[in-house]
């Protein structure tokens, strides 16, 4: 089998059909540089168009993020005045005095005592 | 160092002409566009347009493949452009009938006559090359990538997509027919 391809490798070297490629005509070179410059123009002309839609995507996302924000602060500030100014704060605090008494939490209890107290 | 020799590889030259960089582009056609004319035109029986063609349709597919050739992880280019020119080539070949399945391995010739008629008309380099293209496609691709093209085993079992094993096997019957031809050819010589 070696000694098949020795003959073979032979037989191209002697009549330099190795080292005498067959080049390419100038004519195919341009063609070629023809044909590149053309995909060229249109990877281009994709890429900016994806520039220009990512950039118009942030923009049309822009307003709403900003009315996101400002709906959940507002949300957030409503629910602490009502929070604050209501008496789910009283009503949860004796629900605690509740819960400590009955597990007879004295430090607790003694809170729940100074601010029913007070 | 100018633009065109900054893409050192396939890979970034690649990337680069994705956005639109056509000096990418030229240092890919500067890379291979030599090789692979001169791996189509032995493999077109030294027919130059038909070489020409296959050269220019398989850049062609290259640049429409780009987009989907930046999104691998490993860019392989050489392979893949040898690849796709012969899948162009077997296609021709099928149009034209011109293709010959690998079971039928061609007859040794004895006819001495057609043969120094040969030798003198195109010259024994031409005789040569011609006992290589009357090879079966497949075994006649392993040899050029073996002995013209220099790539291992490996590397033409990605291109002809088979099996390492295979290609020993291709090459192995495309020599041992080129040897026997060359002996015959030598004995009758002398």
């Amino acid at each position: 089998m070696n000694n098949d391809k020795e003959i073979v490798d032979e037989l191209f070297a002697k009549f330099d059909l190795v080292d005498e490629a067959p080049k390419p005509s100038s004519e195919l070179t341009q063609k070629l540089h023809i044909d590149m410059k053309r995909a060229a123009a249109g990877f281009e002309r994709d890429a900016l168009q994806d520039m220009k839609l990512g950039q118009a995507q942030t923009m049309s996302r822009k307003p709403a993020n900003w009315v996101a924000s400002i709906m959940g602060i507002a949300a957030a500030a409503v629910f602490g005045f009502w929070i604050g100014f209501s008496d789910v704060s009283e009503n949860l605090m004796y629900g605690i005095g509740v819960g400590a008494e009955s597990l007879e939490l004295e430090s607790l209890y003694d809170d729940y005592e100074t601010l029913l107290g007070s | 160092m100018n633009r065109i020799e900054q893409f050192e590889n396939d890979s970034a030259a690649l990337h680069a002409l994705s956005l639109g960089i056509s000096e990418a582009g030229q240092a890919i056609i500067t890379r291979h566009q030599a090789a692979l004319f001169a791996y189509a035109y032995r493999l077109c029986s030294g027919d130059r347009a038909l070489a020409e063609d296959l050269v220019q349709d398989t850049f062609l597919k290259l640049w429409t493949a780009v987009p989907k050739l930046t999104k691998e992880k490993d860019i392989h280019l050489r392979p893949w452009l040898y690849r796709v020119l012969r899948n162009q080539l077997i296609d021709v070949l099928r149009k034209s009938n011109r293709t010959r399945s690998d079971d039928e391995i061609p007859e040794v010739e004895d006819n001495s006559d057609s043969v120094d008629e040969k030798l003198e008309k195109q010259g024994r380099a031409q005789a040569v090359q011609s006992w290589l293209n009357e090879l079966p496609e497949r075994q006649r691709t392993a040899l050029v990538l073996s002995h013209f093209e220099r790539m291992s085993n490996p590397e033409i079992a990605s291109i002809l997509e088979v099996s390492v094993e295979a290609v020993e096997s291709l090459l192995a019957r495309g020599r041992r027919t080129l040897a026997a031809r060359a002996k015959t050819e030598t004995e009758k010589a002398s």
